[in-house]
């Protein structure tokens, strides 16, 4: 009898996580990857990569999470659809019971969770503004013309504190353009902009929070440790940063498809995902005047599901059952 | 003579009967759609909040089609909240050169009521016409919120939204047409009546959650609601106390009462935006609800002041709140992003047994 496995896929606004894990947890493969835009192919790249973790396996369920959830859960056919915030706070009490706080930074949102005796209790996400978020890091990182992926190297390396605006972007990118002119250097700089990143996250996401240790770092933004160590620093408390911080998401999603413990998997085998040429369209409803921008997912010529509207009216329609809802071809 | 409004939920509706009533008429607002918002945020100072931006575009909209009397919800009275700003910023935005002319509803006593009234209408009118005019109007506004209130909790909880729908389309339909206090008690019953067959899941909800803060953005943007509605066939009751009750009766007296119930969370002199959200939350929490739900609109002065109180009772009362600031640029996806884990957190308490 061939082995049971479970696929999580995480897709944000920046990157997409796949994520194969077995009965016991255990992560068999992993995948991240930036989307660039272009979240049909990197999902179906995702998937191949853990191609081998599949192989003589079988998928027992399957579950999508992040923003692009939805359409990636049409693509794929995934049995379970959930938010990252239930998703993370799933993978975080799985393979950390104790923990009381989870520090999340996303691409461009970040969460803080806080859970009491393995039940989370409260939770908050950044609102109006992405400061506080990985898009910070990119914006900076390429004002000072350095890669992302440097930027943790260099921020251990400082010695001095440099105080940086983090209130917004933009604020932040003048005040580093400022310090640059006044000679500070840029080990420095870059490590007074993770402390910023920090205070901004602590002063929207985490105010009013009572941030208990042991804490985790999540998110792809944890990979550097000069945020970890700002976090460190202004918290007076540790914070660990686990081994699957990156994908905890999709480790989070995978469990949720564990959980609904289903007799079988809707989800399609990696190949087929990859010959598809599922696609979305947008078109805007003309059903009444609240002109809802809906999605429509073709694949082989045919409508195979529709996302969004504030109605009922297309939570249910697929080509077969358009006529059922009066529509004609005008109205989408 | 016609005269113009923006819509709050259905509120243009007792608006109408106060206009009737006086022997002028109202054409109904155009509906809120992509367009009008634009245009709002178009001609909006950028502090104005969303729901100002919002009656700025259907007035906008109504005086390019040759509106020039317009009468404006937002209260005279103790009660009137930041929103009383808004009519001042369009008549300054409109007044000088479109003979643009706004009556503003309410007033702190019959007197001024019935001045306020001659000021816009013409000398003729007199206290009694004043009383059946705001007798006509509170009526009907009552009813209204009534109504509203019943077809959202029922939408719900219901397995044919749809058929609520069209419920409430007929109510509103009826409470336009009703004349005269007999004719709303007629309206109400019949309502009632109809609503009671409605309610066709029998099972209790599995989790009550409490809804403060600006609901009048919850009937008046479609998003919010849909995302309500699509929560709540988990089995979630959502419910809150009323529509824009800027509007209603709320003289001194009666607020005071609410004021007290406050303490000691607001000591200050707030206004009544804050009060009645503040004293609705702690009811709530008092009835045992499961979480607490604040929605309201971006760059709302009161309500932004009354977020951090309100996580303060949170905290003291061991309850989830959330937060949600309805803007022109909140995407609808972040919205019901936590919207669904506010739910899930509140499912998993429920499961694991953690007590308020």
């Amino acid at each position: 009898m061939k082995e049971r496995c479970w696929v999580g896929i995480d897709v944000g606004s920046i990157t997409c996580k796949v994520v194969v894990i077995d009965e016991a947890d255990r992560v068999l493969g992993a995948t991240y990857r930036r989307t660039r835009g272009r979240i049909v192919k990197t999902v179906k790249d995702g998937l191949t990569e853990v191609g081998e973790a599949l192989r003589d396996r079988v998928v027992a369920g399957a579950a999508t999470t992040g923003s692009a959830r939805r359409l990636v859960a049409a693509l794929i056919h995934a049995d379970v659809v959930k938010n990252e915030i239930t998703a993370h706070a799933r993978a975080a009490l799985a393979l950390h019971p104790d923990v009381r706080t989870i520090l999340e930074v996303g691409g461009e949102d970040s969460k803080i969770v806080l859970l009491r005796d393995g039940v989370p209790v409260d939770f908050a996400m950044n609102t109006v503004c992405a400061a506080g978020t990985g898009a910070f890091l990119d914006q900076l990182a390429g004002r000072l013309e350095v890669p992302v992926e440097e930027l943790e190297r260099l921020a251990v390396a400082s010695t001095r504190d440099v105080a940086i605006a983090g209130r917004c972007t933009v604020f932040a990118e003048s005040d580093v353009i400022f310090k640059q002119q006044t000679g500070q250097r840029i080990e420095d700089i870059v490590a007074g902009v993770c402390r910023a990143l920090v205070r901004n996250y602590l002063n929207d996401v985490g105010k009013g929070k009572a941030i208990e240790v042991p804490i985790l770092f999540l998110g792809g933004v944890a990979s550097n440790d000069g945020i970890r160590r700002a976090f460190v620093e202004t918290l007076g408390m540790p914070v660990i940063v686990p081994e699957h911080h990156r994908v905890m998401g999709a480790v989070g999603a995978a469990l949720v498809a564990r959980d609904a413990a289903l007799r079988e998997s809707r989800m399609r085998r990696p190949e087929e995902v990859e010959e598809s040429d599922f696609r979305p369209e947008t078109f805007v409803c003309s059903g009444c005047a609240n002109a809802c921008e809906v999605v429509r997912f073709v694949e082989g010529g045919d409508i195979v599901g529709y996302l969004g509207g504030r109605c009922a009216r297309w939570a249910t329609a697929t080509s077969g059952s358009r006529e059922a809802w009066g529509l004609t071809s005008s109205q989408g | 003579m016609n005269h113009f409004t923006f819509s709050w939920g259905h509120n243009h509706i007792a608006v109408r009967g106060l206009l009737r009533t006086l022997g002028h008429d109202l054409e109904t607002p155009p509906p809120i759609d992509a367009s009008t918002a634009q245009r709002g945020i178009e001609l909006a100072h950028p502090f104005l909040c969303f729901s100002g931006k919002l009656v700025l575009g259907q007035l906008a909209r109504q005086i390019e089609r040759g509106g020039r009397r317009f009468v404006f919800m937002s209260s005279l009275g103790p009660e009137a909240c930041r929103c009383a700003d808004t009519a001042g910023f369009v008549e300054e935005l409109f007044g000088t050169d479109s003979g643009f002319s706004a009556h503003r509803i309410g007033g702190s006593d019959l007197r001024s009521a019935t001045s306020n009234l001659r000021r816009h209408f013409g000398g003729r009118i007199r206290s009694r016409d004043c009383v059946r005019a705001y007798t006509a109007f509170y009526g009907k506004l009552d009813l209204l919120h009534k109504i509203e209130k019943r077809c959202t909790a029922l939408r719900c909880l219901s397995s044919t939204p749809r058929f609520v729908d069209e419920v409430e389309a007929e109510a509103l339909e009826r409470v336009d047409r009703a004349n005269g206090p007999l004719g709303l008690l007629r309206t109400s019953r019949r309502f009632d009546r109809v609503a009671r067959r409605l309610d066709v899941r029998a099972a209790a909800p599995s989790l009550r959650i409490g809804v403060v803060g600006g609901e009048h953005i919850l009937s008046e943007l479609g998003s919010i609601m849909a995302a309500l509605r699509r929560t709540a066939e988990r089995g979630m009751l959502f419910e809150w106390r009323g529509g824009f009750r800027m509007l209603a009766r709320m003289s001194r007296s009666t607020l005071a009462p609410r004021k007290a119930r406050c303490v000691p969370y607001l000591n200050e002199a707030p206004s009544t935006s804050e009060i009645l959200s503040c004293a609705d939350a702690l009811d709530f929490i008092d009835e045992g609800v499961d979480g607490l739900l604040h929605v309201y609109a971006f760059g709302c002065m009161p309500q932004t002041a009354l977020k951090l109180i309100l996580q303060r009772i949170a905290r003291d009362r061991g309850l989830p709140l959330l937060s949600l600031s309805i803007g022109d640029r909140f995407a609808e996806e972040g919205l019901e992003n936590r919207l669904e884990a506010f739910v899930d957190l509140l499912e998993s308490r429920r499961q694991r047994g953690v007590r308020t």
